[in-house]
């Protein structure tokens, strides 16, 4: 399909029929939506107001914004919440550079590049469970071949996992590993979507590459690029497939992130009111993420394009 | 619902009152409750018509026979009985017999959110005893006492302190299907060649470590010793054989008020924490796994490990040491008090096959089977009378005449006498998750002694309020 | 397209490098785990990694016929294509009219769709695990079926707009003039045009179907137990069979490869499109 079809203006083509059939042909897919969104986070609101643990149901009673209160109190929210935190800004962060880097260098069109462009993006097809699994088992201290590579530089086998300081930026390097192909798709999409007119004079008037790419380059490419982050950021926060595989929140509590406390509160403990009461506060904390990134995104239309 | 096992009734209509207490709670929880109830018909219909349409060989029903389903731990035991003796049963008994293998922390979480559904279609577990009390307390487990006390289970056979774990209020809900104390494992050929006599107190054992601690041995350097330290059930395992042995305690159980800052556990935590000085590097990260890896490799020269898994070392296929590890009871800080390790095996209260289930049981740990279970490479007994059968004591290595095969026993029979579980109550595994990250954080060198034992008891203390004990 | 022109030789030797050395990095984890697949615990576990070994098979028997893989493997494609033509019919219906017609609210519509891709799924497992319970859901197929529909359902109206507004208006009116319904032009003129987006749309939702794990890891137990879950209980505290996990991995990695790189020009088209233009 040529891009040229889809740049035809909707208005031009369009009737401005407003019927009532098609919003009943969406009805039962936005039902279905709204069923499935909306009863499971009403409830769950429910819930958090409980004492709601489901091997003792006995003790199962109101007890209004205690299990917040409680969860404000712990230091293990405290903690995971900067965990969490510094799992998304180390993995969202090093998938942009380096996804944005890739996607620079080969949005140039030299011969058999599609084969790269292709396999560069396998990782993203993986199950992260599997990823997990994969990557625990190269970074095992005595037999993991990372740690052989590590030997040939004749350093010793490093705890990867099991050391304070480095088990949640290497899981987050394995986040980094399995998404920068999804930075490096948008990116490149949006980079080979971009005008070449700019970067024609901006060649007339000499300008180094790297002047090309910080003052035309990276100006234009603003809103793929947020958008991108933006879904990363969505993604990174609810990190839990890695966790569950490669540290189950250890050692001590440095991998410990919110999702996993969720899963631990309400699937090891059983204890379903503070697990919704956490999953709440996840949500709210979601919410006001994604909501300053629309505010920056909504600000587009002010920048040159 | 089978009634011929007494207390059974009883039980029952405790289970009902927690199901009533459910519906009670959905009212609570208004609209999205009965929301969620009205809809149950029609999409329990739709979901058995799919089901039935859609039968996989996994979970087929044999047609003209009953089939047990059950899910083990993928340990020796747990294949045995998969492999060898779920199979001769169906042979026997025209009864099939479904195992699945699922790791452990997988097998507590999986049984708690099948059992809040009711479930029926997992009919026998593989229960880690500290769980015990949390799904006994919930009614869902069936009561086993009329089991026991049948005369061809001879129940008195089994040991002690094995029933007295499966036990919740005094009602029995698990059968033991394998004991393994805590024993100290040590290489006698190290100590010989070294002059040395296996550790009878903490004090010599440390000396021992420090000693033997980077010492290199034909090519292989030796580290002092090894036992489970990984964050989760191992390290508070490991921990647990020092506190005990030092006269600590877990809890004062008159208030449940926790004790890990008197001054036997301080003084038993600042020991075990001394002691990680003397193990291999990625200690902190060490399972059972490890352990016997490094065990059999000879890259320890002792360690605190499961009684059962020394078969492991004494296979040639995979261990440089056959034969040369022998075993004595855990070293006496003011007494020798291992910790026990066991697992029993359960019956679900949403069973439709409870009958069917119990006869497996009791054909599995018979006298006769707890025996063959050892012989085929399973767990340790849990019955006294097997620990002096011939078959087992004068069993031999194959390949290696006059090696005994099961030189372990006389003290993990010991072991047995004086061994004491985790605390019994029904938050125990929570307890085990929350006592583990301060330990870690100890072993890792993140907190000192004082300071961990002082979180530990403080984290313990809130969760101890939170679950309304005080 | 920061040199104009043809890229001087120098270019292309950089841009050939940066993606041999990219492809090395994403490409070795996989590799290896094919590699462990065929290689006996031993070999696995040497301390210097062992590249030239007599290959077994033994892993994969353990893992397909011993630990019942194949099973698990039914379960998540049955589930998986389910869910899939649900959420392309669903899809459809929505997409359709909003990428047709100017609807009053189409804007709200849209980023309230969208804005449902934002509820993080630990959120909704808490509720729906309760409800499920409650309503006998739990390890029947439904459930897994639902949750995937609702997961995929989103993104899939995202990329079917887009495809849908690519036909040309004039098709569909041509073949009104010549007497047909607008049911009947959907169905003969439009829905073929759109198939390849219909396919990637389909094959996008399959794989996350295939690859989701925690819905599946609470909402299953013998009957409907997925790949990933099947996968996860072999690593066990007690014990990792490692060669039996990379073989697992590599049977539940390699099909979603396969179809990725054949319908991978869709993909790429489909899911930059909306990220794009907006």
């Amino acid at each position: 399909m040529s891009a040229g079809r889809s740049a035809l203006p909707r208005e031009q083509v369009r009737s401005r029929r407003r019927h009532l059939v098609p919003y009943l042909v969406m009805l039962p897919a936005l039902l279905f939506l709204l069923a499935v969104s909306i009863v499971p986070l009403v409830y769950s609101l429910v819930v958090s107001l409980l004492r709601f643990n489901l091997m003792n149901l006995d003790r199962t009673g109101f007890v209004g914004l205690r299990n917040f209160q409680l969860i404000l109190e712990s230091p293990d929210f405290w903690n995971s919440l900067r965990v969490t935190a510094l799992f998304v800004v180390i993995a969202v962060g090093l998938e942009l550079v380096l996804g944005l880097a890739l996607a620079l260098v080969l949005s140039r069109d030299v011969p058999g590049i599609g084969f790269f462009r292709s396999f560069i993006l396998v990782p993203l097809a993986l199950a992260p469970v599997v990823v997990g699994l994969l990557w625990r088992f190269m970074l095992n201290t005595e037999s993991g071949v990372l740690n052989w590579i590590v030997t040939l530089f004749g350093l010793p086998r490093l705890d990867f996992l099991s050391n304070t300081l480095l088990a949640l930026p290497i899981i987050a390097l394995v986040d980094v590993w399995q998404w920068t192909p999804f930075m490096f798709l948008i990116l490149l999409a949006a980079i080979q979507a971009l005008p070449h007119e700019p970067f024609e004079a901006a060649a007339i008037d000499g300008a180094s590459t790297w002047e090309t790419i910080v003052h035309i380059a990276l100006p234009m490419l603003r809103y793929p690029i947020l958008v991108a982050v933006l879904l990363r950021t969505i993604d990174a926060f609810r990190v839990y497939d890695l966790i569950f595989m490669m540290t189950r929140g250890g050692p001590i509590n440095a991998t410990d992130t919110l999702s996993w406390s969720v899963y631990n509160v309400g699937f090891r403990n059983f204890n379903m009111g503070y697990a919704a009461a956490l999953s709440w506060i996840i949500l709210i904390i979601v919410t006001v993420i994604v909501t300053i990134f629309i505010r920056l995104l909504s600000g587009r239309g002010e920048q040159p394009a | 619902m089978t009634g011929t096992h007494g207390d059974h009734g009883n039980r029952a209509q405790g289970l009902g009152e927690t199901r009533i207490s459910r519906r009670r709670m959905l009212k609570h929880a208004g609209a999205a409750g009965a929301l969620a109830t009205a809809g149950r018909p029609l999409l329990a219909a739709g979901g058995a018509a799919l089901g039935s349409s859609l039968a996989t060989p996994a979970v087929s029903r044999a047609q003209d026979g009953i089939t047990l389903r059950g899910i083990f731990l993928p340990a020796t035991w747990g294949t045995v009985t998969q492999e060898v003796l779920a199979p001769e049963y169906t042979a026997q008994t025209g009864v099939n017999v479904v195992i699945d293998l699922i790791g452990r922390d997988a097998i507590h979480d999986r049984m708690g959110t099948l059992f809040v559904a009711q479930d029926s279609s997992y009919d026998i577990f593989n229960v880690d005893y500290n769980w015990v009390p949390e799904f006994a307390r919930a009614g869902h487990l069936l009561a086993m006492d009329d089991l026991l006390s049948a005369p061809e289970m001879a129940g008195d056979d089994f040991l002690p302190r094995a029933l007295d774990v499966a036990r919740w209020e005094g009602v029995l809900y698990g059968i033991p299907q394998t004991v393994h104390p805590h024993i100290l494992w040590y290489r006698k050929d190290l100590f010989e060649e070294a002059g040395l006599e296996p550790p009878a107190t903490m004090q010599e054992w440390r000396e021992i470590v420090e000693q033997f601690q980077g010492q290199t041995f034909g090519d292989q350097e030796v580290y002092g010793w090894a036992a489970q330290a990984a964050r989760g059930f191992g390290n508070v395992h490991t921990w647990l054989t020092f506190l005990y042995s030092f006269g600590g305690s877990t809890f004062n159980f008159e208030t449940m008020e926790p004790t890990l800052t008197t001054p036997e556990a301080t003084e038993a935590t600042a020991f075990w924490a001394d002691m990680m000085r003397f193990t291999p590097p990625g200690i902190n990260d060490y399972t059972y796994d490890e352990v016997t890896a490094d065990a059999a490799a000879g890259r320890i020269a002792t360690c605190l490990q499961w009684s059962w898994g020394a078969f492991a070392v004494d296979d040639p296929s995979i261990s440089k040491t056959v034969g040369l590890w022998e075993f004595v009871k855990v070293p006496a800080g003011t007494a020798s008090v291992p910790h026990l390790a066991e697992w029993v095996i359960a019956v679900s209260n949403y069973s439709q096959q409870q009958e069917e289930a119990l006869k497996f049981i009791q054909w599995l740990e018979s006298p006769e089977n707890d025996v063959r279970q050892a012989l085929l490479g399973g767990g340790d007994p849990v019955r006294a009378s097997s620990y002096e059968n011939p078959e087992l004591t004068e069993a031999t290595v194959e390949g290696f005449p006059g090696l005994l095969r099961f030189r372990r026993y006389p003290e993990t029979l010991e072991a047995m006498q004086t061994t004491q579980p985790r605390p019994l109550f029904p938050e125990e595994e929570r307890w085990e998750q929350v006592v583990s990250v301060p330990l870690h954080a100890i072993q890792l060198g993140e907190m000192t002694v004082e300071e961990g034992l002082a979180k530990a008891q403080d984290d313990v203390n809130r969760m101890m309020q939170e679950l309304g004990y005080f | 397209m920061f040199t104009v022109g043809k890229p001087s030789p120098g270019v292309i030797v950089f841009t050939y490098a940066a993606g041999v050395l990219a492809l090395l990095l994403f490409m070795f984890p996989i590799f290896w785990m094919v590699l462990t697949s065929f290689k006996t615990t031993v070999q696995a576990f040497s301390s210097v990694p062992v590249l030239f070994f007599t290959p077994t098979l033994e892993n994969y028997r353990e893992v397909l016929v011993d630990r019942g893989f194949i099973g698990y493997i039914r379960n998540s494609l049955f589930i998986g294509l389910l869910s899939t033509l649900l959420t392309l019919a669903l899809a459809v219906t929505v997409a359709y009219p909003l990428a047709r017609y100017s609807l009053r609210g189409e804007r709200q519509i849209v980023s309230w769709i969208l804005s449902l891709r934002i509820i993080p799924p630990i959120v909704s497992v808490i509720p729906l695990y309760i409800i499920f319970s409650n309503i006998g859901l739990v390890d029947q197929y439904p459930a897994l079926v639902i949750m995937y529909t609702f997961m995929n359902l989103p993104l899939a109206v995202w990329m079917l707009r887009g495809f849908f507004a690519e036909i040309p208006r004039e098709l569909e009116e041509a073949a009104l003039v010549d007497g047909s319904t607008p049911l009947g032009s959907f169905f003969r003129i439009v829905l073929p045009l759109v198939a390849p987006g219909l396919v990637a749309t389909g094959m996008l939702a399959l794989i996350f179907c295939w690859n989701e794990f925690l819905f599946a890891n609470v909402l299953t137990a013998a009957r409907t137990r997925t790949a990933p879950v099947g996968l996860t209980e072999y690593a066990t505290p007690v014990s990792v069979l490692w060669t039996q996990i990379m073989a697992a991995g590599t049977v539940v990695v390699v099909p979603v490869l396969t179809v990725g790189v054949v319908i991978q020009r869709f993909l790429v088209r489909g899911l930059a499109l909306g990220a794009v233009k907006g």
